[in-house]
């Protein structure tokens, strides 16, 4: 082996060799410099040696390699940094470098160095740390949020912005399971994605988490995963904050939809325009309108839509607003809709908005109002038109004529109250409410009153006017005068009523000439026809000729009774009723009886009060008292001397008179469908003529009394009479 | 001549009329005359049937027990004086309705009016 080992050997060696060798002296002067050199670096050794290795050092360079030079002084050898050194073609390339002190070395006696050119791996290294820099630069300094998991979801590495956002500290961060963070909400979305992820697609998508103060947050989330040789280890996240984004986003979402739901509810029509008449909004009203889905218009140009519409003065209008940008409202029927429509319409940024509400029926309705309205006010009748509780809320002139009240005194009055008055009938009254009740149409006639208290009779047709649930909303009252036909129906009652008195006289009448007429009559014909036949001398002569004489007298009183009873029924009659006190005028009568009464040793008890006062034609009053007084006197009692008690008073209903004595009484069960009738007498034992009590219930009639009876058959005889209050002049109720 | 007649008249003058033209005529051995009903319709309940009146003139109207409530009255025993006691209505009232309710009555005979005259008089004798 030694055999091959000649200088030549190792000058082959290193001629062809990877590595630079040289020798420099410690100054830097090349001593010898291998051939491998001029392979490396361009330069023949005989360029070099000789010449100082150090001006081939790049400045930067240089005082590490003056460092290395004292340094080598006290060592063996040194491996030195990568320094660059000069090509021949100008070009720096890197050098690694081995130093090895040989001073001692007799045969070399100097610095050997063995470089070898490293360019090529520096370069990579270079670009692999500013890589690395600029990954660092992307993970640690990313505004968002950038964090490493394992394959499992695990955190390795979080950033700043992990931090800052979230709260939490890389030490609390790494180690824990992704999920941890994740909100409930969209923990299953978001193991989804990881899950993606790990079978190898990159992806992004939304999710939320909870922070450290527990507050949600809204992410945009990209995964990446990150593939080592053939298989991922790790996952990249990169999370970007987008809940203000997100939270805009619902605002305005749920404002449009706010603006959509009112534009919407809107029961007016409402539709926008842009400025090339395209429909930019549609509202339910207007689709429903015109029967088409509000999206199947938006964006058509309107007068393409609807060229009919450009003849029309919305058209016009719409171009008015449009150009002059100021609102405008007016009203306009559409032929091809037949309907008359209002509209308003508004300029706006972008366009304009119209409002629209279809008014066909409205002034339909209205002008039906005017003309029926023009009909309650110009009526003859009354109107009254009240709210559901009956209070007023117009009245017609016509009602103000007739009442005299005016439409400001009966608002708001309850019109039943306001007009009746003390005559009114009350069970009328009960009987209107009652209808007014049922919410059905009636009429009711009723005695009124005016403002100025005058009477009116009135006819109420009252119609209840009914809303779509059937409820009263209204009543409408015409109120017709019909007080002349009241007055008419009054009289007619009355004329009937003066009919059947007169003709219940006439039977009376036809009675007292068949009976007591007739009687005294017939008594004469017999006795005129005997008086002949008898001899002058006989006691029956003489009967004959005085019951000849009686009978003329009793037909006589007959005929006076008759003259009496016509006087009473002929209300021509001469005397006038006057006011009389009745206490007087009892004691007048019992004045003109006092002998009779003071024979019989009659008492007398009368109580009547001062001051009641009567309005009667004297004469019958008088004579009422006088032939009751008679009667009592007439059907005493033989067994007791006579009591006799008058006695008045005053009740709401009028003045009662009461006459009683303790005479011979009546059976009131046979005598009371005949006592007051004529020529009736009950008592066999005493004389009676039987016109007495018929002439007093006439007379007590003609004053407008009643008069009743009360007996027991031994016990005495009580005469009730009553007078109804005192009323005004009857016919005054119609003045 | 008949054994017994009454008058039965509130009518003091038309009694004494009709029993005058009664007498003149021979129409009775006997002429009861009553002023009121009631005293008559007793006698008529308690006499024996052979002591009954054959003739009987009543009056209608009169206080207390009228013509009327008299018929009424007999006319529940009606078979007592059924063509024992022949009843003439005798009465001033010229009512025509007054006259067919009277001759409704099975016990009356016939409706006079008065005064009453000689020819009736005959008539009822011989009816009797």
């Amino acid at each position: 082996m030694n055999s091959t080992l000649t200088s030549e050997f190792y000058s082959t060696i290193l001629q062809h060799s990877h590595d630079m060798i040289t020798i420099i002296d410690p100054s830097g002067i090349y001593k010898y410099v291998s051939n491998s050199v001029e392979l490396h670096f361009g330069f023949k050794t005989t360029e070099l040696v000789g010449n100082n290795a150090l001006h081939h050092i790049h400045a930067e360079d240089l005082p590490y390699i003056f460092e290395l030079l004292e340094n080598i002084k006290t060592q063996k050898q040194i491996k030195a940094q990568p320094f660059r050194y000069l090509h021949q073609n100008g070009n720096w390339r890197w050098l690694s470098m081995v130093l090895t002190n040989m001073l001692d070395n007799p045969i070399i006696q100097g610095y050997v160095t063995n470089s070898r050119d490293i360019t090529e791996e520096v370069e990579l290294m270079r670009m692999r740390e500013k890589s690395e820099a600029y990954y660092k630069a992307l993970f640690f300094n990313h505004p968002d949020l950038v964090f490493t998991m394992n394959e499992i979801g695990l955190i390795n590495e979080s950033n700043d912005s992990v931090s800052r956002i979230s709260g939490y500290f890389p030490q609390e961060a790494i180690g824990k399971h992704f999920t941890h963070y994740i909100a409930p909400s969209h923990l299953q979305e978001a193991m989804q994605a990881f899950r993606k992820v790990i079978s190898g697609g990159a992806h992004t998508f939304s999710t939320r988490i909870i922070n450290k103060n527990e507050e949600l947050l809204d992410l945009c989330v990209t995964l990446v995963p990150v593939w080592l040789g053939n298989r991922i280890t790790a996952v990249h996240c990169i999370a970007k904050d987008i809940t203000q984004i997100k939270l805009s986003e619902r605002l305005l979402k749920e404002q449009a939809a706010q603006l959509s739901n009112i534009l919407g509810s809107i029961t007016e029509g409402f539709f926008a325009l842009n400025r090339e008449w395209c429909f930019t909004y549609a509202n339910r009203t207007f689709a429903n309108y015109f029967k088409v889905p509000a999206e199947s218009i938006i964006n058509r140009n309107i007068w393409q839509n609807s060229p009919e519409l450009v003849r029309t003065l919305f058209y016009h209008k719409c171009q008015q607003v449009m150009s002059t940008g100021e609102a405008i409202e007016f009203e306009e029927y559409i032929e091809t809709i037949q309907a008359t429509t209002s509209y308003k319409i508004y300029p706006f940024e972008d366009g304009i908005a119209v409002c629209f509400t279809d008014i066909t029926a409205k002034n339909t309705a209205q002008n039906e109002l005017k003309k029926l309205s023009l009909v309650a006010s110009k009526t003859t009748n009354g109107v009254i038109i009240t709210d559901k509780k009956g209070k007023v809320e117009w009245v017609n002139a016509s009602f103000t004529k007739l009442t005299g009240f005016t439409q400001e005194e009966m608002l708001h009055q309850d019109p039943i109250t306001k007009l009746q008055g003390q005559e009114t009938n009350k069970e009328d009254i009960t009987n209107l409410k009652r209808l007014l009740c049922l919410a059905i149409p009636f009429s009711e006639e009723l005695l009124t009153y005016k403002k100025d208290g005058g009477k009116i009779w009135i006819a109420a047709d009252i119609t209840p006017i009914l809303n779509e649930e059937d409820k009263v909303e209204k009543f409408i009252v015409i109120y017709t005068d019909i007080s002349d036909r009241k007055f008419a129906e009054e009289q007619l009652l009355q004329m009937n009523e003066n009919l059947v008195m007169q003709n219940r006289d006439l039977q009376q009448f036809t009675y007292i000439v068949s009976h007591n007429l007739r009687a005294p009559v017939a008594n004469m014909i017999g006795l005129t026809r005997i008086l002949p036949k008898l001899d002058i001398n006989t006691p029956n002569y003489t009967t004959a000729l005085q019951s000849l004489d009686k009978s003329v007298l009793r037909l006589d009183n007959v005929i006076c009774d008759l003259s009496k009873i016509l006087s009473i029924k002929n209300p021509e009659n001469g005397d006038v009723a006057e006011t009389i006190d009745l206490k007087s005028i009892s004691e007048e009568v019992l004045n003109s009886m006092q002998d009779t009464l003071f024979s019989l040793q009659a008492t007398i008890e009368l109580q009547i009060p001062n001051g009641l006062l009567l309005t009667a034609k004297r004469a019958y009053l008088h004579s009422v008292l006088h032939n009751l007084v008679t009667n009592a006197i007439k059907y005493r009692s033989t067994d007791r001397t006579l009591h006799l008690r008058l006695k008045a008073e005053h009740t709401p209903q009028g003045i009662s008179l009461l006459v009683q004595d303790n005479g011979l009484g009546m059976d009131m069960e046979v005598v009371r469908p005949h006592i007051f009738k004529l020529y009736k007498r009950f008592h066999v034992h005493t004389e009676g003529t039987g016109l007495g009590l018929y002439l007093v219930k006439s007379q007590v009639e003609a004053i407008g009394g009643t008069i009743d009876v009360d007996s027991t058959k031994g016990h005495g005889t009580t005469f009730r009479v009553f007078f109804r209050a005192q009323q005004h002049d009857r016919k005054g109720v119609y003045n | 001549m008949i054994e017994r007649a009454y008058i039965i008249d509130d009518d003091e003058i038309s009694i004494f009329l009709t029993s005058t033209l009664l007498e003149t005529a021979a129409f009775a051995r006997k002429v009861e005359c009553y002023l009121f009903a009631q005293p008559a319709l007793e006698k008529l309940q308690h006499i024996p049937e052979t002591k009954l009146p054959e003739v009987i003139f009543l009056d209608l109207n009169m206080p207390g027990l009228t013509g009327w409530d008299f018929l009424d009255i007999l006319t529940k025993q009606e078979d007592r004086y059924l063509g024992k006691s022949n009843i003439y209505i005798l009465t001033s009232s010229v009512n025509v309705h007054e006259k067919e309710l009277a001759l409704s009555y099975r016990l009356v005979s016939g409706f006079l009016r008065k005064p009453l005259d000689e020819c009736e008089i005959d008539r009822i004798k011989e009816g009797v």
